[in-house]
């Protein structure tokens, strides 16, 4: 193969390959935003776990031992 | 379960190594200054014999910040952030904390004999992978107490959803283990053949494969040193001090997959125009470029979290290291990838640039976050306020000029350099000799060496603030939530 043709390949695996992540990358965004949407998950609120760090302070989602089973 | 009334958060071990990260902080910045300055004026490589040498201080440097100062103040602040949003504390599990403990003492004895065993000239050559099999080995053992104690606070957790910065000091130990567990594959020659010094060890991989593994490991131990828990300390330490909620949850986690996704697979960019195949630089060079995505997602994130809230900057020294790091952290992301990029690296591979990238994350971004987060806990583990705001200020300022002058620098003799390499006359002879761009460069070096001097005097600043909070500063009643407080 010669040297040309070696560039042109490597050209298109190039182009296929960032194609593929961008894809990947944006798929699992928009699955995140959508489930944000549709109300079946509250992503944003779990920034308060930063808040609410304090040693007595009441856990957001209290860990259960038939929640952590179902995971 | 026990009752939760007299139960505290355990601080002790952050304290621990919050000494470690000032103590290696010091040796290994000061070694760095060193260096700085023995390229600048080589006479002065000749002070200590063998010992005062770039090659023998090098590993030094090298060692002494990234697994000396950064990986101390990782461990603290994971023993501080882990109990915290997981609503555990050390004092629950005699189990984890004699791990803590042996953690610590382990880690503190294996950085010693480090810093002992490399300046006697006993290392293995490969770059950020010095050490010799048995420090190797000691690093597996308390690497994987690590483990045991962050996978019990883990189990032991009353927060049921673990929070985006556990995540990633997850992914740091996970990916360290199996990188530094492959790249330090040797074979100790004396206890194979009878000859030579025990201490020797020879890779298992040989040319091609070994420089592979290596930059698989080493590009790769910027990523899960450097960088994802560094990303886990600012994403809890930006919205604790400023109040503010991260500006948004779910680009954090897209970033964190993004980020786990792509790294692993840019170690090739350190090989281009190397003789290992053509599609691996490309790949390199490609996931690269992706990179910047996860990147910039976490560090506009950061910035964005500040929105509405931007006079903090102004009357909050800490909010300043916070921004300017994740500032940095942008910075540094955006270059790496064009450093990777296959016509740019022909000019910056070899150069004095790559010395300024790295310099402009570790020292704008590492060490931004790492001595902002140590202020932040400072109060809330010695329950004092913090020593002085105004010595704060002066080293913010003071360490903002030195990465400036360290990187503008470097990234003129890097291209300089560089130019001057390739550059060639009519008939393809090549126009200067190695000798010609050193002489070019000297003043380069030497504005270099001025920075990472200022660099140090700012670290000395910290130190002091930090030793002078925890003996005198005003005692507090209780702990502060948000901002902490600093006296004038």
């Amino acid at each position: 193969m010669d040297q040309e043709t070696l560039l042109t390949i490597q050209g298109y695996g190039k182009f296929f390959v960032i194609l593929f992540v961008f894809i990947v990358f944006y798929s699992y965004a928009y699955s995140i935003y959508k489930r944000q949407r549709t109300g079946e998950r509250d992503f944003e609120k779990y920034s308060n776990l930063v808040h609410d760090d304090s040693f007595d302070s009441t856990p957001l989602e209290k860990r259960d031992n038939s929640i952590d089973k179902n995971d | 379960m026990q009752s939760n009334a007299q139960l505290e958060y355990d601080y002790s071990i952050v304290k621990a190594f919050t000494f470690t990260t000032i103590l290696f902080g010091i040796i290994g910045m000061l070694v760095g200054v060193i260096l700085a300055f023995q390229l600048a004026f080589p006479e002065l490589s000749n002070l200590a014999g063998e010992y005062g040498t770039f090659g023998r201080l090098r590993p030094l440097h090298t060692n002494g910040v990234a697994f000396g100062f950064t990986l101390s103040g990782i461990f603290a602040t994971w023993y501080y952030v882990g109990q915290r949003v997981l609503k555990m504390s050390l004092n629950e599990s005699k189990f984890l904390m004699t791990v803590a403990k042996l953690h610590f003492a382990l880690y503190f004895i294996t950085i010693l004999l480090a810093v002992v065993t490399l300046i006697l000239g006993i290392t293995t050559s490969k770059e950020y992978a010095e050490l010799e099999w048995p420090l190797d080995l000691l690093v597996v053992v308390w690497w994987v107490l690590w483990g045991v104690a962050m996978f019990g606070m883990i189990g032991m957790r009353r927060e049921r959803t673990i929070y985006v910065s556990i995540w990633y000091f997850m992914s740091s130990f996970l990916a360290v283990a199996m990188l530094y567990l492959f790249n330090n594959m040797e074979v100790p020659t004396a206890l194979v053949s009878g000859y030579g010094s025990v201490m020797h060890s020879v890779s298992m991989y040989a040319g091609t494969n070994d420089a592979l593994v290596q930059w698989w490991y080493g590009h790769n131990a910027v990523a899960f040193v450097f960088t994802t828990p560094i990303i886990g300390m600012i994403y809890y330490f930006l919205p604790k001090e400023s109040g503010q909620n991260v500006f948004s949850y779910k680009l954090s986690v897209l970033a964190f997959w993004g980020l786990m996704f792509v790294y692993l697979w840019a170690g090739g960019h350190h090989l281009i125009y190397s003789t290992v195949p053509d599609w691996m630089q490309t790949m390199g060079s490609v996931m690269s470029v992706v990179l910047i995505l996860p990147s910039w997602g976490s560090a506009i994130n950061m910035l964005l979290t500040m929105k509405g809230e931007w006079q903090q900057l102004q009357t909050s020294p800490l909010i300043k290291f916070m921004i300017l790091a994740s500032t940095f952290y942008m910075l540094s992301t955006i270059e790496g990838p064009i450093q990777a990029i296959k016509s740019v690296n022909a000019i910056a591979h070899f150069t004095d640039w790559i010395p300024g990238h790295v310099h402009d994350g570790v020292l704008g971004w590492v060490g931004f976050m790492t001595m902002a987060a140590l202020f932040h806990m400072a109060p809330r583990i010695f329950k004092r306020e913090i020593y002085s705001k105004s010595l704060m200020e002066t080293q913010f300022w003071i360490q903002t000029v030195a990465i400036v002058l360290y990187f503008t620098s470097m990234w003129i003799a890097g291209i300089t350099q560089g130019m001057m390499w390739r550059a060639y006359d009519e008939y393809g002879s090549l126009l200067y000799s190695f000798i010609d761009t050193v002489t070019v460069l000297q003043p380069y070096y030497t504005i270099r060496a001025v920075g990472g001097l200022l660099y140090l005097v700012g670290f000395f600043m910290f130190a002091y603030n930090i030793y002078k909070t925890a003996t005198s500063g005003r005692v507090l009643d209780k702990e502060p939530v948000n901002a902490s407080p600093m006296a004038s």
